[in-house]
């Protein structure tokens, strides 16, 4: 009997060329990104040239076209917002990773996850119609009037400009600082803190001595991805920033960034030379988010304690034994020069005093982190609860300005669309994840770095990518290109998560697998996959949350703004009628919900799966 | 000479009781080391002894003193009493930022202290003592982590030393270590004395003998929770046991 050498081959090949495909598909996906935004500026790059890069007109009507002051905007805009966002950040981060009370670490990082879940359009509707005026009436001019800050805050109040958008950019970008420094944190080793401890530092001191130093590289990588993902954002920004090019003069004065020029323009432009000029930004801010999302990957990578040499002395010096100190020393050599006790004494108060007060900033970050969120949810709830109705949910939109109607086609657009996205990407995310769960090899390599990288390219790039390569050649736009689109976005996110998911299954069990005879292939699609399930589904379903809450994806593939929830708020929350602000409103609120319990729906995935695991 | 006194001292960590009722005097200028098996709560009343549990959540109950001052006494900061009583640890933790001269000074600068003369004279008396200033005089503004695993933990030794601690902890801090750097760290151990007090904790009989002058036996009660068996100098206590549970314990060991 030889039966039972023979092995399952079919099986096994169908699995690998499903895994090869994916990847393949992805791969592809990555490459096209940068074919398209590349050819289709290139007619612009071909009539400005380099010039395009420092020119600062941009003047349709006469053909000049040029982003230097919309790249002036852009880091100026990011620079003011990090200002804001390290800080704060670092102070959240360092509050709940170390000084925290356990009991409140918990529900402050489930807030600040809450945070990073909320649509950047819901963020967008609310500063703009709640933050603005407030701004435009008491801050601004409070600024404008304090002594040494006049200079950067002069000129008139409009509420929307600069400073308006830094402090949105900095909600948007505040739990990426704040969740991937926390890591960092908590990956430095207990023994470290001890270390610091056991000599008398106080708590303050531990964090300054012991972990911030070991942290650094990673701290680097949570600034520098957060860097990125400010660069981008381009749907809030475009909402509050006033849209004006121009130098900067004022923190106060509105501006523009690539991103909301994009927004502004994209639509507006003419054919041919026009449009290309748009896609040249988007191609200046595909170049400036990737570099700095390579960096802020290479620097996570690098994470963690420089690399220990091999144990083991690297060379054998003659101790004497009975060490004698130097002239004047005790028999043991030790001798009391100053007296370090006391010198620990006398500074103790000061030390312990210099603790509190960091650690009260520390906690008066989290306020200050947490203060937008409440605000934010509860003028969600208030001014848009009271338009839901069974008759608003299930009635067709009607033109703005129109009182009544509803946003029936707005929920079902969303829906198809974000389903669509969903049946495109899941396969290829699962099957690309399944291919990095084996390879070590280069080719993996490559293909992570590649997900990691399209994860921080900005969603407008995106959405100009899937028009290029789905609309315009097919004249009309169309839900499937939408969800082209959302796949696109999502993909990277689910091949990062699901990664991770089936990495979280423990070695054993996958050689387990291995000594039952099976295949690696096979045992990586059978066993690791059913064991792995529940965090499979979470990872999915948090990227699908990402999704719905996506409005830049959209806008030039989908052909009238009822036709998906994000895109009807950004249509009629800047309109002054306010049967349009409550219809964004309402939209928000429905969104807000949708997100939110996709999100919950995860989270309660993952917590059935430790439960049945504990 | 009394340098710190357990009187009643128990230590819970939730419902849990680690270990419970130790009253134990460890003398001036000796090494005392802590025996038993593991999970009787050896460590766990070392670190009781400069309240680096209060961090993990433990509660400690009973009085520790040090000379005659209630460590969990009111107004007493426990950052005071660990840079009284020192302590080294299991595995060798130096700084990995830092070099070999900044992590010998970290616990002084910790303190305040930043006159340079002051702490580079400090730094070659610690490493001195520690018998380590020949290896690394040097390349001391290399990282310490370059340093070997012995060299690491006499780092660390250095470190606790440059402070000028009364009391030094020690939770078994060869097991990481080859015989070789064993035999120097213990080779140390026994010449801070008389300058420090030593508490040790080892599961290494021999290296009780080795070093240590007096010793403390514990095992585990019939609730499974930690207690003191006996102590008191470790000739006395390993040639006649006034328990019979310390002889059963020591006969399974070396016996």
């Amino acid at each position: 009997m030889t039966g039972w050498l023979v092995r399952p081959r079919r099986p096994v090949r169908a699995y690998s060329v499903l895994c090869w495909t994916a990847v393949g598909l992805f791969a592809a996906v990555l490459a096209a990104v940068a074919v398209t935004i590349g050819a289709e500026s290139a007619r612009a790059w071909a009539h400005a040239g380099l010039g395009f890069l420092w020119s600062g007109t941009w003047n349709p009507a006469r053909d000049h076209y040029g982003g230097g002051l919309l790249v002036v905007g852009t880091v100026v805009t990011t620079g003011c917002a990090m200002l804001l966002a390290v800080p704060i950040g670092l102070g959240i981060a360092v509050y709940l990773a170390e000084l925290s009370p356990r009991w409140l670490s918990a529900p402050v990082s489930a807030a600040i996850d809450l945070l990073a879940a909320v649509p950047s359009i819901v963020v967008g509707l609310w500063a703009l119609l709640v933050v603005s005026p407030f701004f435009a009436r008491d801050v601004e001019p409070t600024l404008a009037r304090t002594p040494g800050l006049r200079s950067v805050f002069a000129g008139p109040a409009y509420g929307p400009g600069i400073l308006l958008a830094a402090v949105v950019l900095t909600i948007m970008v505040l739990p990426t600082v704040v969740a991937l420094s926390r890591n960092a944190l908590q990956a430095v080793s207990g023994a470290e803190r001890e270390a610091a401890r056991a000599l008398g530092a106080t708590p303050w001191q531990v964090v300054r001595t012991a972990v911030l130093p070991a942290a650094r590289p990673g701290i680097a990588g949570a600034v520098t991805l957060a860097v990125g993902r400010a660069l981008g954002e381009s749907i809030a920004v475009a909402m509050v920033i006033g849209n004006r090019p121009g130098l900067p003069r004022s923190l106060l004065q509105p501006g523009a960034t690539l991103g909301s020029a994009i927004v502004n323009q994209f639509g507006e432009a003419s054919p041919g030379l026009g449009e290309s000029s748009v896609v040249a930004l988007a191609a200046v801010l595909l170049a400036l988010t990737v570099a700095v999302n390579a960096a802020g990957i290479g620097l996570l990578g690098r994470g963690g304690p420089p690399g220990r040499p091999a144990p083991g002395p690297p060379r054998r010096l003659a101790e004497s034994p009975g060490a004698v100190g130097p002239a004047g020393a005790g028999p043991t050599g030790l001798v009391l020069l100053a007296d370090p006790i006391d010198a620990a004494t006398r500074s103790l108060p000061r030390r312990r005093w210099a603790s509190r007060v960091m650690y009260n900033l520390c906690a008066a970050c989290v306020i200050a982190g947490a203060a937008p969120l409440v605000a934010l949810l509860y003028y969600t709830i208030a001014r848009g609860h009271g338009a839901l109705s069974l008759g608003f949910l299930t009635q067709a939109p009607r033109p703005a300005g129109i009182p009544g109607g509803g946003i029936a086609t707005a929920i079902s657009g969303s829906a198809k669309i974000v389903g669509l996205g969903l049946v495109m990407a899941v396969p290829v995310g699962l099957l690309s994840a399944l291919f990095l769960y084996d390879r070590r090899g280069k080719a993996a390599g490559t293909i992570r770095f590649g997900a990691d990288v399209l994860t921080g390219v900005p969603s407008i790039v995106l959405g100009i990518f899937a028009y290029g390569v789905l609309v315009r050649p097919f004249h009309h736009s169309s839900t499937v290109a939408a969800g082209f689109a959302l796949a696109v976005l999502m993909v990277p996110i689910m091949i990062g998560g699901n990664e991770e998911a089936l990495r979280a299954v423990p070695e054993d069990l996958f050689e387990a697998g291995l000594a039952l005879g099976a295949r690696r292939a096979r045992v990586a699609g059978r066993i690791v996959v059913r064991e792995a399930l529940a965090r499979l589904v979470t990872a999915n379903l948090l990227a699908a949350s990402r999704g719905v809450g996506e409005t830049a994806p959209l806008l030039f593939t989908v052909a009238a703004p009822s036709a998906a929830l994000t895109l009807l708020i950004f249509d009629r929350g800047p309109q002054a009628f306010a049967s349009a602000q409550q219809t964004a409103w309402a939209c928000a609120l429905v969104l807000l919900a949708a997100v939110l319990a996709l999100g919950a729906t995860a989270r309660a995935v993952a917590w059935r799966l430790t439960r049945h695991q504990r | 000479m009394t340098a710190v006194t357990l009187d009643d001292v128990s230590v819970t960590f939730g419902a849990h009781h680690a270990v419970r009722h130790v009253t134990l005097r460890l003398q001036r200028s000796r090494v005392t080391a802590l025996i038993g098996p593991s999970g009787c709560g050896k460590t766990t009343v070392l670190r009781a002894i400069n309240r680096m549990h209060e961090q993990s959540g433990a509660i400690v109950t009973g009085t520790v003193r040090l000379g005659d001052v209630d460590i969990y006494g009111p107004g007493i900061a426990a950052e005071h009493v660990r840079s009284r009583i020192g302590m080294v640890f299991q595995r060798p933790n130096p700084f990995p930022s830092m070099s070999i001269f900044d992590n010998t000074v970290a616990g002084l600068r910790l303190a305040g202290i930043r006159n340079k003369r002051l702490l580079r004279e400090a730094a070659e008396q610690a490493l001195h003592h520690a018998a380590l200033w020949d290896v690394v005089k040097d390349r001391l503004d290399q990282p310490a982590i370059r340093l070997s695993g012995g060299q690491q933990q006499r780092l660390c030794i250095a470190r606790a030393l440059a402070v000028q601690p009364e009391v030094l902890l020690m939770d078994e801090p060869c097991s990481a270590l080859d015989p070789i750097a064993t035999a120097k760290v213990e080779d140390l151990i026994s010449r801070l004395v008389p300058d420090v007090t030593v508490v040790l904790v080892t599961h290494n009989m021999f290296q009780a003998t080795r070093v240590s002058h007096d010793v403390a036996v514990f095992l585990l009660d019939e609730d499974r929770v930690g207690e003191l068996v006996e102590a008191g100098p470790i000739e006395k206590v390993f040639s006649s046991p006034a328990d019979p549970r310390t002889r059963d314990y020591l006969s399974g060991h070396i016996g």
